[in-house]
């Protein structure tokens, strides 16, 4: 049964060949030829034809438009329609071509006709299971590291424009999201940031109590009431199986200055495990009584997150911690410049990364690889790429490198997806959603390779208008659409990207710059943010 | 009275005369006994592909004349046999034929006519819509109960109900860690299912369309078989008893004349053994096909039902903990 624990997609592969074999060595090679061609040949016409199938799906709008913003659906779309509208005709013009009646009826396959339609199965079942990987992958979640499977997705070609875009869309995206945790645990920054924003939330509840004073005369007499001094904690304490504050909320509902009152009380709800935590801790916060207080009282924590995702965030958040206490000082033993306390820790492991690591790599790997596997599996990439990875961008984050790093021609040398618009149209989905896999990795990659190829530590607003009208050079290249340019600048500012950190000290510079991709409302946005 | 030594002609056809054949050795007996046995077959059934003995004309085939067997060029071409006789005997071979070959056709047509009703018979294993629902419905639930850290889960585990679900089935695979390896092979085996209906579905399809395809095929072939029959026999007969008066001058008729086509008797009696070969391997493989499929579906219920009714487990605990 052990052998069956974690799903492994090398099963699929192995059940998909033995049936394809089965099928040509019984049908004989006329058959499975045909069925070769079938799935062979759409992938090589819809390479070369793919853009006119587009064209005319643009022309169609309407008819077979999934959504107006789902670039790599309509693409995926127009795709799958072409390559089956191909499938069926290639059968039937195969069919066309069939030996006599009496052939056929009088002879069954020979050896030769067996063995070569076995091999023809083989072709088909590898063409197969291209196909399942990629439609399987986000419902199976499988990884690609199991032998077979790593096989199947190295031959991916941009004939086949759906292996190349499985290798985009999921295997690049897995790798760096594995690579960027490993590093960020490593380095310790995930603990910082856990910290960082628990720190940063607390400190804004004194803020928050101000406000909520502010609104406690526009409440009834029965709501003062309930709400006494008017304190966070005062007003989050639980009574008569609600808390105060949800009461008041009912208590208000005719009250003019309702949606006042709602949005101030709903910011108390969401920093509900924040008061907690500033119940709970014994003394002024720091790290290590932030970890003591969470670890003890996790589960009560929990529980007053309001999302899903907010408490799965400081659930790993918390993990990212602990894993910086036990494991800190076991990575700062080769590295004994490094300070003990948290942001020391990062800023070391940090500049380590930034430099030539291969000597602390080489060092950890023969000491640790064994109690680290996932760091272990990246280092190990790292001294195998050292020299590529030297010539990539220099501020393109490690993890971003080296899941991109194996394919490298067809990222920095000549990019890929600038030529095949199944690919073309994944990425712009993935510049332009948030919810997209590939949205981090891919944002960073655009902006370190087209944007701002510079070597830079922060930004200016000078800075800032020349990555901007590089961008609007791009677009009157014809490189992507403007709405795709305009979403992925406000993503750029407002999610929380990789670039924030780097314009935060300039905010108010390059909000005051003047720009056709800086709309006054994405400015008012960023405002009121901060 | 000297005895005049029977002289034989072949007809060239490349030069369209009359070439008389000059034994090499010295002359023997003109057929040799061995080949009697064939030589009193019928013209009409000659197929040069299957024959053990190479015939060049219908003149070298046997015909019984007053209890006599005697070589049908032989008798019409001797002088010595009144005219009226000959033609007698030629009118009586032709019908000899005939009738020895519609026999053979008859006897051919309703052996195969009962062999393509028997095969008729024989049921072709369906793969109904409902068994396919069934195992992609299969295939869903159990790709929902096991793939808890697929990409589609990660975004339905952020609402509350998936959140809910998510963390139960974790539970389950945490408090039962074999369910882990069970979903796996029930995935395995309901991908398995899948590609062995369509592999079985196309084995039965094929044999499906081979039996119409050699069904329709008969059909056709008996009404050419027919025709072309006809064809030959009437002109054959018109030839010698036209011919007759001047039979010395007239060359023997070509075999290629009287000797059956591409669509033969043969190839009838070949094309329903090749059916009948078919469907008898078809037949043997159905219970093993049949129980496949029960076995492969029953493992996916199975393995199916085990997670469902773990993870309804899991849920009812957790109302209590």
């Amino acid at each position: 049964m052990g052998l069956f624990k974690t799903f492994s997609f090398d099963a699929v592969i192995l059940i998909v060949f033995a049936f394809f074999l089965f099928m040509g060595i019984y049908f004989g090679i006329r058959r499975q030829f045909g069925l070769v061609l079938r799935l062979a040949l759409p992938p090589v016409i819809l390479y070369f034809l793919f853009d006119e199938f587009l064209k005319l799906h643009e022309k169609t709008k309407g008819f077979l438009k999934i959504r107006a913003d789902g670039y790599l659906a309509s693409a995926l779309f127009v795709y799958i329609v072409a390559y089956l509208l191909m499938f069926f005709a290639i059968g039937l013009i195969y069919g066309i071509f069939k030996p006599p009646v009496k052939t056929r009826i009088m002879k069954e396959p020979r050896l030769f006709s067996r063995l070569a339609g076995g091999a023809a199965g083989l072709i088909s079942a590898y063409f197969t299971s291209l196909l399942l990987v990629f439609f399987l992958k986000p419902v199976l979640g499988f990884n690609f590291s199991t032998p077979l499977t790593k096989v199947l997705v190295a031959t991916d070609n941009s004939v086949f424009t759906l292996s190349k875009l499985n290798r985009h869309q999921y295997v690049n995206v897995d790798e760096y999201l594995e690579y960027d945790e490993a590093l960020d645990l490593f380095t310790g920054k995930s603990a910082l940031d856990f910290y960082r924003k628990t720190e940063a939330a607390i400190s804004s509840l004194p803020e928050l109590e101000q406000e909520i004073g502010t609104i406690l005369p526009l409440l009834s007499q029965a709501s003062r009431n309930l709400a006494g001094s008017g304190t966070l904690e005062e007003l989050a304490r639980k009574e008569g199986g609600k808390r105060v504050y949800q009461s008041i909320l009912e208590l208000e509902k005719n009250n003019e200055n309702y949606p006042l009152i709602k949005e101030k009380l709903q910011q108390l709800h969401e920093n509900r495990a924040y008061l907690l935590i500033r119940e709970l801790l014994p003394g002024p916060l720091d790290f290590p009584s932030l970890m003591a207080v969470v670890s003890e009282n996790l589960a009560s924590i929990l529980s007053e997150f309001p999302g899903v995702e907010e408490k799965k965030a400081f659930e790993s958040g918390h993990a990212a911690g602990l894993y910086f206490q036990e494991n800190g000082a076991r990575f700062r033993e080769l590295l004994p410049q490094a300070g003990t306390e948290l942001e020391e820790h990062v800023e070391a492991f940090a500049g380590l990364l930034a430099g030539d690591p291969s000597e602390y790599m080489e060092a950890f790997l023969e000491g640790h690889s064994a109690d680290f596997p996932e760091l272990a599996k990246v280092f190990r990439k790292y001294l195998k790429h050292k020299d590529e990875l030297a010539n990539l961008p220099k501020n393109l984050s490690l993890a971003a490198k080296l899941a991109l790093v194996e394919r490298g021609k067809n990222w920095f040398e000549d990019p890929l997806w600038e030529k095949h618009s199944l690919l073309r149209y994944h990425f712009f989905e993935a510049l332009t959603s948030p919810d997209n896999r590939g949205h981090e990795l891919y944002s960073e990659y655009f902006f370190r390779n087209y944007l701002a190829t510079e070597d830079y530590y922060g930004f200016g607003a000078e800075g800032f208008r020349a990555c901007l009208d590089e961008l609007q050079e791009l677009v009157e290249d014809g490189l992507l659409p403007e709405t795709v340019a305009r979403i992925y600048v406000r993503n750029l500012l407002l999610e929380d990207s990789f670039l924030r950190e780097s314009v935060a000290e300039n905010l108010s510079d390059i909000l005051a710059l003047e720009h056709a991709y800086l709309s006054a409302e994405l400015k008012a946005e960023l405002a009121k943010r901060g | 009275m000297k005895k005049i030594e029977p002289r034989y002609y072949v007809y060239e056809n490349r030069d369209g005369k009359l070439v008389e054949v000059v034994p090499e050795a010295a002359p023997g007996p003109a057929i040799e006994a061995s080949t009697y046995p064939f030589l009193r077959t019928n013209p009409f059934l000659y197929n040069p592909e299957a024959s053990p003995l190479i015939v060049y004309s219908i003149e070298d085939f046997l015909v019984t004349v007053k209890k006599r067997e005697l070589v049908f060029g032989d008798v019409i071409r001797d002088p010595e046999i009144p005219l009226k006789q000959r033609r007698k005997i030629v009118k009586k071979a032709f019908r000899n034929w005939k009738k020895s070959y519609v026999k053979e056709k008859k006897q051919t047509f309703s052996e195969s006519g009962k062999i393509i009703d028997v095969l008729g018979e024989v049921s072709v294993l369906r793969f109904s819509w409902k068994y396919k629902l069934v195992l992609f419905v299969l295939f869903f639930v159990a790709v929902f109960l096991v793939a808890v850290n697929s990409a589609v889960w990660e975004d339905f585990s952020l609402t509350k109900v998936g959140n809910y679900l998510h963390g139960r089935l974790s539970d389950m695979y945490a408090t039962h860690a074999w369910l882990g390896s069970v979903g796996n092979i029930t995935i395995y085996v309901i991908l398995s299912a899948i590609l062995f209906v369509t592999v079985a579905g196309l084995i039965s399809r094929d044999y499906q369309k081979n039996y119409k395809l050699t069904e329709s095929f008969l059909d056709d072939s008996e009404r050419d078989i027919d025709r072309s029959f006809k064809r030959r026999w009437k002109k054959a007969r018109k030839y010698y008893l036209r011919e007759l008066k001047n039979i010395r001058k007239t060359p023997p008729l070509d075999i290629g004349a009287v000797q059956e086509g591409q669509i033969n008797i043969q190839l009838f009696k070949d094309a329903c053994q090749v059916l009948l070969n078919r469907a008898h391997k078809y037949k043997k493989a159905k219970p093993f096909i049949n129980g496949f499929k029960y076995v492969l579906l029953s493992l996916s219920i199975l393995g199916t039902a085990t997670l469902f009714v773990f993870a309804v487990y899991e849920m009812i605990l957790s109302i209590f903990k």
